[in-house]
């Protein structure tokens, strides 16, 4: 969605928090020297503009639902650097955490949940298929992968990043999910007032939990017998050869190193991320995907 | 424009003058040696220190050091010039060193030095951290473009001290052996010398010469450069094109080739970007491989090392070259070793923290075709000021006034930005020039913030992170210093964090001149907004935190534009220290003035109130009460300024 | 009633997790406050965004207010993720000790 600002002094109301302060929408922000990009996971365009709309009463944008003209490609994993570069510019190493820029057929956003380098690209519908087709070129030498959305949620789990689609669906607020430090107590937004009076008196928070067998999302989490919690996310991880549940518990027990059970199932409470993903020690300045069989990185799992 | 070169000196770790470099150089020797002046437990204990200082009893007052090897190394550039036909006020000095231990302000190191030279123009000091000598061979040119001397006396000196080797151990950069710059292993050694040039207009016949320079700011982070080398780029570029010559007729760089993990790769990513093709044949070494990283010395050292040997027809090598490092120049000159070659023109380049980036043209002074730089009309877009109330109404009224800034948040001038490692000074600073921004209506967007300069003047380090650093220090020791603070006190950490929070990524600088800084910032930015058309405008002003000399804190800043608004530069002018008369001719031209402006009348002697004596000269024909203002200030034994402020519509 | 062991176990991690939010307030200039700073968030890049300079910061102060020896090279990324990972180093090292 594109939010263009008229040239009068206004600030944009933005939020990814519903009356109740539970997150509804996992919002990536771009400011675009006049305008603002939003793009979100959670809600359709059409939801995102109406609740922009709903709350921006005050300010004199136009907004810009890009969904019926504008589709995503999706580029991720530690290596995903060197396939973009070679199909836009070597500068695209030079690309921060969070940033943006335009290229010719599309804009790139970096940013993601699998890791330090997910590249997502806005590109026009008529264009969408030749960008794809270029990557696919391009990502032979990279072993690329086309996958559906499963397996990045697989990868969310893996490496702690917050699920809209899945965590966001508990029912419960950033101080649960342990994502304060995306929101600021200072601000007034929609949701805030809520997320104020839950602060100091929540009762539970999500803990990262591991198994050599397989957990059931239904049951619930037991700590010497008692019901400490619930489950809201699972996968097997194939990397840790385990499945892993992301759990909501009661605060004073929601740490690693501690055995609960889950419908009878040992399991293990960790600190997350569950893996330790290769892209935070890959550098571009002197690595490559050709030459990493000879790079020594650490072990994937933690020891 | 370009200037010939009649003098040099030099004191590296090779050696005393000119002549022990080169027989040095020549046979393959290096100067990095174990350090003995000072205990390095723990640390690693080699660097290219002076020989014959090396010893404990040179440790103590680092500054005197500095100021011998500048004296010495200025004694043997003068010796060879032969300026006796020169009269000292119009011999210049631009001194570029950024010496960690602040026991002595550098402005008054540079004092020292001119007194002990016999200099009584313009004496300025040069602080860009690792570029400040390349920077002050450039500022060098502009004195002479603009008249203000016949000789300037360039260069720079900067000592090692255990703070320094401290600092960056803590930052992890340092190699653990003789640095193999663009090999392996990566890592940095550190160095310390002393340097100058004796530049003088250019004159008939082949001489050496500096031809050009260009400068640029990155604001990418405090003490690692952008990975894909984009200000060493620019600042080479635009070096190129103040000397009038293409990148295809250079035959050589010297690069800043510190040997680390970050900047090795990032500059070989520039190179490329500047020298396409071409870059795959060019000739790139490093001299920090058997100098050392000299600091504040490296441009003089290495520029002085580069002419040495395209005097004696070779180039430079680099040395401890084995396996090449992935992303590094194809013909590092890596036998240790001079080669036999004949050369027209090279470039030398540096890099430093705070994101500054400075390139230097040398080379035969026939390679280029003599041109008369196009000066443009300068105009004050804008002004902004942060300071306790009533300070403008006080200069203005020639009242004595000063004290503390109110408390105020950075987040509340500017909305994005991360208050994290923002000190009182740089606080200050950065919103003054936000707030000169807004004034001008001009929020550098897009491609304007290449455009778009920062030139500062600042004596001092925010006090509040000295004070910092020296706890971490007093209770942890060296190894246990925060290395965040340390990065805070080379005196352009303030411009650094202004160019990074409101993307000012032009030509960049820092200047220390006593209390005339802020105003002789202003009169460096002007110059360059005047003469360069990469620029479009310039951010300029200066800065002070409260100290226990001076609680009188503050910051101004202007906007300067090319685009034509209500006020104009009409004239500015340098000239040494007592010769405030001189300046005051040069910039009025002789007409007259309705309203002259002092800051010293508010009894605050420093940098930020020669800068907030400009804005009050925009203020004072914004309110109507002059048509034409001429703002002057005498700072100590540095320099002394003066510039006029005119109304667009004044006959 | 919780098991003793957990107990033990939960007071160690938050006495840990205490001492390195007070780190990260009073020595990195975090603008969060103690209950602000979850301990799975990451301290790098997003989450509380320190950045390289702060890691060294970071070392040096596990050492001098913890007394703890971050390892060198690829360990150091592994180890400083988040505040968990951070207190299961010292926890590690504690036990070793």
């Amino acid at each position: 969605m594109r939010a263009r600002r008229r040239p009068s002094r206004a600030r944009c109301a933005r939020s990814d928090l519903d009356d109740a302060a539970r997150p509804f929408a996992d919002l990536y922000v771009a400011c675009d020297e006049d305008d603002y990009l939003l793009v979100a996971e959670g809600p359709s365009g059409a939801e995102l503009v109406e609740h922009v709309r709903r709350h921006a009463v005050d300010l004199d944008v136009t907004l810009d639902d890009l969904t019926p003209t504008h589709g995503f490609v999706s580029l991720n994993g530690p290596y995903a650097w060197e396939l973009l570069a070679a199909v836009t510019s070597p500068d695209v190493i030079g690309l921060p955490y969070l940033g943006f820029f335009h290229e010719g057929r599309f804009t790139c956003f970096r940013g993601g949940r699998t890791g330090e380098y997910g590249y997502d690209l806005l590109v026009a519908r008529g264009e969408l298929a030749s960008v794809r087709a270029a990557l696919i070129e391009a990502g032979v030498q990279f072993d690329l992968r086309e996958v559906g959305l499963e397996a990045i949620d697989l990868c969310a789990l893996e490496n702690g990043f917050f699920n809209v689609h899945r965590d966001g669906l508990a029912g419960l607020t950033p101080i649960e999910l342990q994502l304060q430090w995306r929101l600021s107590y200072h601000r007034t937004y929609p949701g805030s007032a809520a997320l104020v009076a839950r602060r100091g008196i929540a009762t539970q928070r999500t803990v990262m939990m591991a198994s050599r067998e397989p957990i059931d999302r239904d049951a619930g989490v037991e700590l010497a017998g008692e019901r400490v919690g619930s489950i809201i996310n699972v996968g097997k991880s194939p990397v840790r050869d385990e499945w892993l549940a992301l759990a909501v518990v009661e605060r004073d027990v929601a740490h690693p190193g501690i055995a609960f059970t889950i419908g009878g199932v040992q399991v293990n409470s960790i600190s997350s991320p569950a893996i330790n993903n290769r892209s935070a020690y890959v550098d571009p300045q002197r690595h490559s995907y050709h030459t990493r069989d000879r790079d020594t990185f650490p072990p994937l799992v933690r020891s | 424009m370009a200037a010939v070169i009649t003098g040099m000196g030099v004191i590296t770790a090779l050696g005393r003058g000119v002549g022990a470099l080169w027989s040095r150089m020549a046979e393959g020797d290096t100067g990095i040696r174990r350090i003995e002046r000072f205990d390095t437990t723990g640390l690693v204990p080699l660097a290219g220190l002076v020989a014959d200082r090396n010893a404990p009893e040179h440790e103590a007052e680092p500054w005197r050091l500095c100021v011998e090897y500048a004296i010495e190394a200025g004694r043997e550039a003068l010796a060879r010039a032969a300026l006796d036909g020169v009269p000292p006020h119009r011999i210049a000095l631009v001194m570029g060193t950024s010496l960690g231990d602040m026991e002595m302000p550098l402005y008054r190191m540079t004092e020292l030095v001119g007194e002990a030279l016999g200099i009584a123009g313009p004496r300025l000091t040069v602080s860009t951290a690792c570029t400040s000598s390349t920077n002050a061979l450039g500022l060098a040119l502009d004195l002479l473009d603009l008249d203000l001397a016949d000789a300037v006396v360039a260069g720079g000196s900067d000592v090692l001290t255990p703070l320094v080797v401290a600092g960056f151990h803590s930052l992890g950069v340092l190699a653990e052996g003789p640095c193999a710059p663009f090999s392996e292993p990566p890592g940095t050694t550190l160095g310390e010398g002393a340097g100058f040039l004796v530049q003088q207009r250019s004159r008939e016949g082949s001489q050496l010469a500096v031809l050009g320079y260009g400068l640029a700011a990155e604001g990418f982070h405090d003490t690692g450069p952008d990975p894909t080398g984009v200000g060493t780029a620019r600042a080479m570029q635009a070096a190129l094109a103040d000397a009038g010559v293409a990148a295809a007729d250079i035959d050589y760089v010297n690069a800043h080739g510190t040997g680390t993990r970050a900047n090795d790769p990032a500059e070989w990513r520039a190179l490329k970007t500047v020298f396409g093709a071409r870059a795959a044949v060019l000739p790139v070494s490093s001299s920090k491989s058997f100098l050392g990283h000299a600091q504040g010395a490296a441009g003089i050292v290495e520029t002085i090392t580069t002419l040495v040997a395209i005097e004696r027809g070779v180039l430079p090598p680099t040395h401890n070259f084995t396996v090449a490092r992935p992303n590094s120049p194809s013909d590092p000159i890596g036998q240790g070793l001079p080669r036999a070659a004949t050369t027209r023109l090279a470039v030398c380049a540096n890099a430093a923290f705070g994101g500054a980036c400075c390139s230097v043209v040398v080379g035969r002074s026939e390679a280029i075709a003599p041109r008369a730089p196009i000066r443009r009309d300068v105009f004050a877009a804008g002004v902004g000021v942060v300071a306790c109330d009533g300070m403008i109404d006080a200069l203005l009224a020639g009242r004595r006034h000063g004290g503390r800034v109110p408390a105020f948040r950075i987040e509340d001038v500017i909305p994005s930005a991360d208050p994290r490692g923002i000190d009182p000074i740089s606080r200050f600073l950065t919103a003054a020039a936000a707030r000169a921004l807004g004034d001008a209506n001009l929020i550098p967007r897009g491609n304007l913030r290449e455009r778009t300069g920062l030139v500062v003047g600042i004596n001092h380090v925010s006090t509040e992170s000295q004070t910092a650093l020296r706890e971490t220090i007093d209770s942890h020791g060296y190894r246990g210093m925060s290395a965040s603070l340390f990065s805070r006190m080379v005196l352009n950490a303030p411009s650094g964090t202004c160019s990074k929070l409101l993307a000012l990524k032009g030509a960049f600088s820092t200047i220390s001149a006593g209390s005339a800084a802020g105003l002789v910032a202003i009169i460096y930015a002007a110059e360059l907004l005047a003469k360069r058309p990469e620029l479009e405008q310039i951010v300029a002003g200066g800065v002070d935190e409260q100290r226990p000399e001076c609680e009188t804190e503050g910051a101004a800043c202007a906007v300067l534009g090319r685009g034509v608004s209500a006020i104009r530069l009409a004239g500015w002018a340098l000239a040494g220290p007592g010769h405030l008369a001189d300046a005051v001719a040069r910039a009025t031209g002789d007409r007259r003035v309705d309203l002259v402006i002092d800051p010293n009348v508010t009894g605050a002697h420093i940098a930020f109130t020669s800068a907030l004596a400009f804005a009050a000269g925009v203020h004072a024909i914004r309110r109507g009460l002059a048509r034409r203002v001429l703002v002057t200030t005498a700072g100590e034994s540095s320099v002394d300024a003066a510039l006029v402020l005119e109304a667009t519509d004044a006959t | 009633m919780r098991p003793e062991s957990v107990l033990g176990h939960v007071a160690t991690r938050e006495q840990i997790l205490a001492k390195l939010r007070h780190v990260l307030i009073t020595r990195l200039k975090l603008r969060r406050e103690l209950d602000e700073l979850d301990p799975d968030a990451p301290l790098f890049g997003s989450g509380f965004g320190l950045d390289s300079l702060d890691a060294v910061e970071l070392v040096v102060c596990m050492d001098n207010e913890l007394g703890v020896r971050v390892p060198d090279g690829g360990m150091l990324r592994q180890q400083m993720r988040s505040l968990n990972t951070l207190v299961d180093l010292v926890i590690a090292q504690q036990g070793a000790a």
